[in-house]
């Protein structure tokens, strides 16, 4: 290897080889869902977004994103509190961004779904979804403000490597939201979708 | 090889080697000798533009065929083109290295922006959901590697910015394996490039901003962070040592200048469950801060006479701009900071003049 790199095109190879290298190891974390994951399946509703491949939708909003807000981490809820003291008279449309969070997820025996709690930190029993997201002070769905409740954001791009999407293009869903079923696997707070289907 | 000169260079040049030849310094055979190891480069050759021009051109061309369908080629062919074009941009610039070494460099940068933008179309392309920071962790470790491959410095340095957006974009995030494998490959990288200055400078500047995201990661309380950063200003400042001595101080005086600065504000104090009333402590120490970076001016040191300057601006604007009239604000302002862009310019020529 070392006689390799000392000769000029040896060099230039080894360097076009480790940049294919790190090039490719962003599909490890896919794959290894892929391959140590837990299957698992929910109801999702789909909605176009401006990052498609070949028509298919790529962004969904899962079905288990309302979390009562007495399942809420109370961690969050001092935070948001906080920061949404600290930034009075900004208005409805304050947002708390880019937060990491943990649904903590029930598996039942048919592989569905749902979640029980929102929290800071994933729970002990590794089944959880991670998810980077925003804390909005009203629900921004509902179009009647909801001061008391914590909008929880958790729009999400639900990977879909390797998973049959041809059958979603985006005039379906463009302007009404459609619910799908997601056959996907969970590993340590990460999702991969094998398949969706409409139920 | 001969060196090339621009034709006015050659002229000149020449000119000046028959001029001594007159004088009787030179000999004829001497003049010759020394004009053998120049030539006057061709200048402008009207076939040559047009045909960079047209190149160009043609590269713009499939260039934007590329950009705009570059939704509908298929996932597997943007992975092509991408590789394609990598390959060529380092193929290329391996083939100029001997006869055009500064086109050579471009076609490296070329390929490090190549790299970095296959990074994000391929993340988005596959939708493997990578999170920006790590992109910016392979986009680091990628610069790293071209930097090797013709031991180029400015790619060497851009590997350090990348690294600091990986920082700035992980705050909270657990990175301390990643940051691990750059601050080796840091490390080993200024002992590659024989411990240059602007090296080691972006190396600590970079060190600094690891033990701030360490400290933030185990919730270590802000006066805490800024009083850690602080000290370890010290240290660099003042630790004596025969390894770029010059960048080590330069490095801790701004660590000192941006730490002493937050730590001027009493609120930052207040975090401190124990201290009530932040100006207790907040004023002693600026005093205490100021008097020693009077002590580091009076030494000719240029960059405590700025944070003295930024002090001086930061309690007049919180001073003074509830209680003077705007107009006479500003105008004071000005002058303040008039004097001490003077102040500033007197000490660096004094400072130059003493070096």
């Amino acid at each position: 290897m070392l006689k390799l790199w000392k000769h000029p095109l040896g060099k230039l190879g080894i360097s076009f080889v480790a940049l294919l290298i790190l090039i490719g190891s962003l599909a490890l974390p896919a794959l290894t869902v892929r391959t140590l994951g837990d299957p698992v399946i929910f109801e999702a509703e789909g909605f176009a977004s401006n990052r498609n491949i070949d028509g298919s939708l790529i962004q969904y909003q899962l079905a288990i994103e309302t979390v009562p807000l007495d399942n809420i981490d109370p961690e969050i809820i001092a935070i948001y509190e906080a920061q949404q003291a600290a930034f009075d008279g900004f208005g409805p449309l304050f947002r708390l961004e880019g937060v990491t969070l943990y649904l903590h997820i029930s598996r039942h025996p048919d592989h569905t779904v749902s979640s029980t709690f929102l929290s800071l930190s994933p729970p002990a029993d590794g089944h959880y979804l991670k998810v980077h997201s925003h804390i909005l002070n009203y629900d921004y769905r509902s179009s009647v403000e909801t001061p008391p409740l914590i909008g929880i954001d958790l729009d999400f791009n639900l990977p879909p490597f390797n998973s049959s999407l041809n059958f979603v293009n985006e005039g379906d869903l463009s302007f009404d939201r459609q619910p799908i079923l997601v056959h996907a696997r969970l590993y340590r707070g990460r999702i991969q979708v094998i398949d969706i289907t409409r139920p | 090889m001969k060196k090339k000169l621009s034709r006015k260079e050659f002229h000149f040049l020449t000119e000046t080697l028959e001029e001594n030849v007159d004088r009787g310094l030179l000999k004829e055979t001497q003049k010759k000798d020394i004009l053998t190891y120049y030539e006057p480069s061709q200048g402008l050759d009207f076939i040559r533009v047009l045909v960079t021009i047209g190149s160009i051109l043609i590269g713009l061309g499939i260039l934007l065929i590329i950009v705009s369908n570059w939704s509908a080629i298929p996932a597997l062919g943007q992975l092509s083109v991408l590789f394609f074009f990598l390959a060529l941009s380092m193929s290329i610039s391996f083939i100029l290295k001997a006869s055009r070494p500064i086109t050579s460099q471009a076609f490296l940068y070329l390929a490090t922006l190549i790299f970095g933008a296959s990074l994000f179309l391929i993340n988005l392309g596959f939708n493997f959901n990578i999170q920006t920071n790590t992109l910016f962790f392979v986009w680091a470790l990628g610069a790293l590697v071209l930097s090797s491959l013709q031991k180029d410095l400015l790619l060497f340095l851009a590997a350090h910015v990348l690294a600091l957006l990986f920082v700035f974009n992980s705050f909270d995030e657990f990175i301390f394996v990643q940051l691990f494998a750059l601050i080796v490959s840091f490390f080993g990288g200024n002992y590659y490039f024989n411990y240059r200055k602007v090296v080691s400078f972006a190396t600590l500047g970079l060190m600094t901003f690891f033990v701030v995201y360490t400290l933030n990661y185990f919730d270590v309380p802000p006066p805490i962070i800024s009083l850690s950063v602080f000290t370890i200003g010290l240290l660099l400042a003042h630790v004596p040592h025969d390894l770029n001595r010059d960048t080590f101080r330069l490095v801790g005086f701004i660590n000192m200048g941006v730490a002493g600065f937050s730590l001027s504000f009493p609120n930052l104090w207040q975090e401190l469950a124990f201290i009530d009333r932040g100006q207790f402590v907040s004023v002693p120490f600026t005093l205490a801060f100021v008097v020693y970076s009077f002590a580091l001016v009076s030494k000719r040191q240029v960059v405590p006479l700025i944070t003295i300057s930024a002090l001086i601006m930061r309690f007049y604007f919180d001073s003074f701009f509830d209680f003077l009239p705007r107009a006479a604000f500003f105008i004071v302002g000005g002058l303040l900071i008039l004097g001490l862009g003077y102040w500033i310019e007197r000490l660096r020529k004094a400072s130059e003049e003493h070096a």
